[in-house]
This record gives structure tokens, sequence and C-alpha cells, in this order.
């Protein structure tokens, strides 16, 4: 569906922020993509949508260059940045305005979304909380029931109630055609819901692995004794005890943790390459 | 499948979600009508084409041009224009429509309704009964300049859309800035083309320069006139579909 090639991206010259980058969305599943602040994750969802050019390599969805930006390609995909602007209408004229463009919307499954969300009914969505409006555009994107849905930082501004809501009206927007790309510092937030994970570190995307591939590779280990983390490619001490990763020799069955995976492809990035060759 | 470059349907839908959006449409609309009262009520329902509304209609319609770089200097504004499933030349027809079209007709409209709402204030404050007039019988208008005042309004119009998609920052003052500079740059001739040198108050009033120009340019005037005007929306046809969101910091 969504193909990325030999791709490298720089705001200045001679100094790739995304170098050598490749990797593909298929349809069905989320996909989880993690990388600390100033890793590129915002610029390659600009990149995938066509907001952004790359320098070398190629960007593609259908085989139709993302850059090209055609409205048949448009009408496939939806963008929800971090930061969003909602114009002074109501509920109906927003949406009249912009479901037009999205050949599958569903106002039932909008409304469904609303509901879960809580969201009250306003005359202006300009009444709405930070928050509100987030929720309100995600119950949108998800209605449009585009192939290729993007969240930058979707949890941003929403409380905790909110967020297994939001897992809620994710869980229900999936389908076996579609696939959502997120991105996040939020792991915690999403851990349950990731089928995959883009991880992206010194400028390249290192890890792109299934969360069944990883935790197969992988086990996570959680302790209060120091003597269980023998053989961990990496290991912190936390309020609760320990956390380890190690590679999973024995074939353990363990619950994918997106943050100590995360924190273990930053401090060891070779031997997490060398286990996921 | 539909028409990739341009689909009516899909550009009736886009034309209606801009101005359904466009937040100060109304505003502008009482603003500009209240001031045409106003002017009417001093004057006596009496109003100059050349020397009031031309002028108003220009300022406003290149201020308007101008501001419609609000749709690319921020990050978000910037990822929901380019995002939006309509190609790059509907989103700029709609900007053409809105100052070809729209300003115009808002300027139709809000004069229609000051000369009735000036005869009403001016029967309230004389205390006598309405004097009642056809629409516009105010307005003098000498029709051998509409032609040229109109090439001039769709150039210098175009211009200031290229401008929004150049300038995103303070773009009112930089595009007036390289419209300086190119006027000077090509010369007379060409800022009579360009219809630049419309917007000085001087080619409003002084008719006999428009006449000048009518015999001596002709046909070559008119010509050039649609050229440039093409090639400014050229340029702004490209600058859109060339647009990338690094370019702006926020």
């Amino acid at each position: 569906m969504l193909k990325v090639e030999n791709m490298a991206f720089s705001y200045r010259r001679n100094e790739y922020l995304l170098h050598k980058v490749n990797f593909e969305i298929t349809p069905g599943g989320v996909y989880g993509l993690l990388g600390k602040n100033g890793s590129g994750k915002s610029t390659l969802l600009y990149l995938m949508t066509g907001l952004m050019y790359p320098q070398i390599g190629s960007v593609t969805i259908e085989g139709i260059p993302s850059r090209k930006r055609t409205p048949e390609l448009l009408s496939n995909i939806y963008l929800l940045p971090e930061e969003f602007d909602l114009p002074e209408v109501s509920i109906d004229v927003y949406v009249k305005n912009n479901a037009m463009f999205y050949p599958r919307f569903s106002r039932e499954q909008f409304d469904n979304y609303m509901q879960i969300f809580e969201l009250p009914a306003v005359k202006k969505l300009s009444q709405y909380s930070m928050g509100q409006k987030k929720k309100f555009i995600v119950s949108f994107a998800l209605a449009t029931n585009v192939p290729l849905l993007f969240m930058d930082e979707p949890t941003n501004g929403m409380d905790i109630p909110s967020k297994s809501q939001f897992r809620k009206v994710i869980a229900l927007g999936m389908s076996d055609e579609r696939s959502i790309i997120i991105s996040t510092h939020q792991v915690r937030d999403l851990e349950s819901m990731i089928d995959r994970v883009l991880l992206l570190h010194d400028n390249t995307m290192i890890l792109n692995e299934s969360v069944v591939d990883i935790a197969r590779k992988l086990e996570f280990i959680r302790t209060t004794s120091k003597d269980d983390l023998q053989g961990c490619i990496y290991s912190t001490f936390t309020p609760e005890g320990f956390v380890g990763v190690r590679p999973n020799l024995d074939d353990v069955d363990t619950a994918v943790d997106l943050e100590t995976l995360f924190n273990s492809v930053v401090a060891n990035p070779q031997a997490i390459k060398q286990l996921f060759v | 499948m539909e028409n990739q470059i341009f689909s009516l349907k899909r550009f009736g839908s886009y034309i209606g979600k801009y101005f359904s959006e466009y937040r100060s449409l109304q505003l502008q609309f009482f603003v500009l009508t209240g001031i045409f009262t106003a002017i009417m009520c001093l004057t006596g329902g009496v109003i100059s084409f050349y020397g009031v509304i031309t002028p108003a209609m220009f300022i406003f319609a290149l201020v308007s041009a101008s501001r419609m770089s609000s749709m690319f200097s921020l990050r978000a504004n910037k990822i929901k224009f380019l995002l939006t499933p309509v190609s790059t030349l509907e989103k700029l027809l709609a900007m053409v429509f809105h100052l070809y079209v729209v300003v115009p007709l808002m300027f139709v409209v809000s004069l229609f309704v000051a000369q009735y709402a000036a005869m009403f204030i001016t029967a309230l404050f004389t205390l006598s009964w309405p004097h009642f007039q056809w629409p516009y019988a105010g307005i003098e208008v000498d029709a051998s300049y509409l032609g040229l005042y109109a090439l001039s309004y769709m150039g210098s119009s175009a211009f200031y859309l290229m401008g929004a998609t150049i300038f995103t920052r303070h773009t009112f003052l930089k595009t007036t800035a390289l419209a300086l500079v190119l006027s000077f740059v090509f010369g007379g001739l060409m800022s009579v083309a360009i219809g630049m040198h419309a917007f000085s108050v001087g080619a409003f009033t002084n008719f006999e320069n428009f006449n000048t120009v009518n015999d001596a340019g002709g046909n070559f005037v008119i010509v050039m006139s649609v050229i440039v005007t093409i090639l400014y929306l050229g340029v702004a046809y490209l600058r859109i579909s060339e647009m990338e969101v690094n370019e702006t910091k926020k």
C-alpha cells in the first residue's frame, strides 16, 4: 500500500535527518512510530503524506508518488497533525463540508465515536476545549475510513478516561483494509493496540517488526532480583524493581514492553539490529 | 475515476467548504455596506465610481489576496490546505473565484443595500419621505474605461495572490514592495500592462492617462495584461503544487 524506498531527507545540506529508510505499510494493522525527540517522526509522517519531498529515494502510495497529492490519493489518506485548527462552524456543517471528499465516510460511525468520547453537542466547534477538539477530529478521521490514517501524537491533550476511549475507538475503527500509523511518545497509552513497531534511531529506521516477532525474539523481564537480569542486552532500575530485555532463547512468552524495548534500542542498537537481521 | 486535474463536482464542493469556513466574509460585507451607507448619507446618495468605489475595491481585493497567505503561514493551516482532497488547480481557482467573482459581487450587493439604507437614514434625519431612485442611480460610470479597469483589477489581484504564495509573513507589504521594484525595473509600459499603476490614486483619477493608454497601447496592452495575469496565476499554481510544510517554522 505505502512503500518507502531508500529514502533520505535533510533540512540542512549533507546533514541527513533520515537516511536509507526502507519500509512498507501493508493493509491491516496499527503501526507505532516511535523515536526520540527530533528523531524525525513527524517529518516521516509528512514525507509519507506528500507534505515534504525526500531528497533521495521515493515514497509511493499504491504506486503513485505521495508528493503528487492528487485528489484520488488524498482521498485515501488522512493525517491528524499534532496541532490543528478547526473552523468556527457547527459539527454538522464541518461534516457536510469535509465528508464529501472521503467516499467511504460513515456518519453512523462518526456519531458512534462521538458518543464513545462523550462529546457534547455544541453550536460551534470553537466551543470545544482542546482535548474535546482532539477527540472530535479523531472521530472524524476514523469515520473517513481511509485506507491510510496517520496520527501525530493523538493522545496529547487527552485526559486519562479519554485515553481509554481512544483505544476503544481505534479498536472499533480498525479493519483488514486499513492501516493506522501512530507517531507517539506516549507508548504506554498505545501499548495494547500496536501490531507493528517502527522505531527511528540514528537517522534511520532501526526496527520494523511486528509485536509478535518482537515477543518471539525478545524476553522482557520484570523482577525484584538483580540476579534475574543475566544475559540482558539492556536493563534498568525502576521504582517497581528491575526491568530488562534479553534474547528469547528459551521461547518464553512475555508481553512486549514498548518503553523497555525503546530504551534498549537506544542503549544498545547493535545488539537489537543483530537479533532482527 | 474522476478527472484528477479538474472536476466540476469536486470544485463545487470545495467552493462550498471554502466560503462556509471563511470566517470574516459576512463581517467584511457589513463593514463595507456601513462605509458606503455613510458616504452616501453625506453625499446625498451620490458616489464616485472611479474616485471611491474602484480604489476601495482594489485595496479590498489586494488585502483579501494577501490574507490568503494565512492558509500557508501556519503549519496546521498549511497541512489542512495541502491535504484537502482536491487538485491544486481547484484550490487556486477557488481563490481566483473569491477575488474575481465574490469580491466584485460583494461590492455590487453592498452598494445596492447602502443606497437604500442611506435613503431611509437620510429620510429619518430630515423627517421627509424617502426619495426612491433606481438601483445604483447615484453611481456614475463611464463604460469606456471598464474594460481597462477590469484587466487592471484582475492583474493586480493575481499579482497579490501570487505574492501570498511566495511571502507567508507581512504579505501585503512585501508584495507591494515587489510590485514597486518590478514597476521600476520594467518601466511605465509594463506597469500599465500588469495593471500595477492602477493601484496608485493618480491612475484612478487621471482619465486622460487612461485614454492615452487606450490610444497608444491598444490591443497590445490588453494582450499583455492577459498574458501577465496568466503568468502570475501560473507562478501561484506552481508555488502551491510544490509547497512543503518545512518552509514554515511554526
